[in-house]
């Protein structure tokens, strides 16, 4: 094929017309621009600023709940045995179980 | 001669869109209107020829005309004309559209040639422009970009070499092998129809 054929050819595929609303898209899209241009950080509303601040607040508190709460419980748990030993006369034993001795044998 | 000469190079570098970037600059939307008055049509062509498909050539004209119309209040006069500026977009946009586009799978079947036809009667049938753009499609995406600037945007070897931004030496080899492989491809494409 010689450069003249292929020049012709070249000539056959004529691009179509674009929509004709493309230049007013293009300047309604340029006026939505200028708009959007720029927003200080200072204009986001204050429940979106402080979101996420109280969402991490939110989690390390259940997080210090879920951890201290067992150990709360245990400790309230020991002081009821504790009493009802001393209620039932056998805090000798009760004391002597919780002892160091005790675990040691 | 030598006046002629200078004379010639300086209308060359003259932007003819000089006479729009100070409206442009101040937001006058006016001035957006005219600038696509002027290059609408040839920054979607450039866009058509590159991607093959019109919807999103009207996209990359659109991405175009808006990034001029944001970084117009960078731009300064008599570095280069507006146009090669705006093509040299046109060409990255089309680019990055390629590299992003995926493979469009149809369960449309291709419609069979008669074989019965003489190859005349079946080369005349099939469109003409239908072919250079399918094998146009088949060049490599630089290839076509430096036939596209060079064949249908007219430009010479050191306008369609900014509009890259490349060497003019490596824009002349591109449009060497782009016309090649389409010669080699159209070929073929008869051979087997």
């Amino acid at each position: 094929m010689d450069d003249k054929t292929l020049n012709k050819m070249l000539d056959s595929h004529v691009a179509p017309a674009p929509n004709s609303n493309l230049a007013s898209r293009i300047l309604a899209a340029s006026a939505d621009n200028t708009v959007l241009e720029f927003k200080p950080r200072t204009a986001r509303p204050f429940m979106k600023r402080f979101a996420p601040m109280a969402a991490s607040l939110l989690a390390v508190s259940l997080v210090g709940y879920t951890f201290f709460e067992p150990i709360q419980n245990n400790e309230t748990e020991i002081k009821v045995w504790q009493e009802a030993a001393l209620d039932l006369g056998f805090d000798d034993i009760y004391s002597w179980v919780e002892s160091e001795d005790a675990s040691a044998q | 001669m030598l006046r002629k000469v200078v004379d010639n190079t300086a209308k060359e570098h003259l932007d003819p869109d000089a006479d729009l970037i100070s409206s442009l600059k101040a937001g006058d939307n006016n001035a957006l209107g005219q600038l696509m008055e002027r290059h609408l049509t040839t920054i979607y062509n450039l866009a058509y020829y590159m991607v093959g498909d019109q919807m999103s050539a009207e996209d990359i004209s659109q991405s175009v005309f808006l990034k001029t119309w944001q970084g117009i209040s960078k731009w300064e006069p008599g570095q280069a004309k507006l146009i090669t500026w705006m093509r040299r977009v046109a060409t990255n946009a089309c680019l990055d559209h390629l590299r992003k586009k995926k493979p469009i799978y149809t369960d449309t079947v291709p419609e069979v040639v008669d074989l019965a036809d003489t190859p005349f009667e079946a080369l005349s049938r099939q469109n003409q422009s239908d072919r250079m753009k399918t094998a146009l499609q088949k060049l490599s995406d630089r290839q076509r970009m430096a036939v596209t600037l060079s064949y249908y945007q007219e430009l010479n070897q050191r306008e369609g070499a900014a509009a890259m931004d490349i060497s003019e030496g490596a824009y002349e080899s591109l449009l060497v092998r782009g016309r090649k492989a389409l010669k080699v491809i159209l070929e073929n494409d008869r051979v087997e129809t």
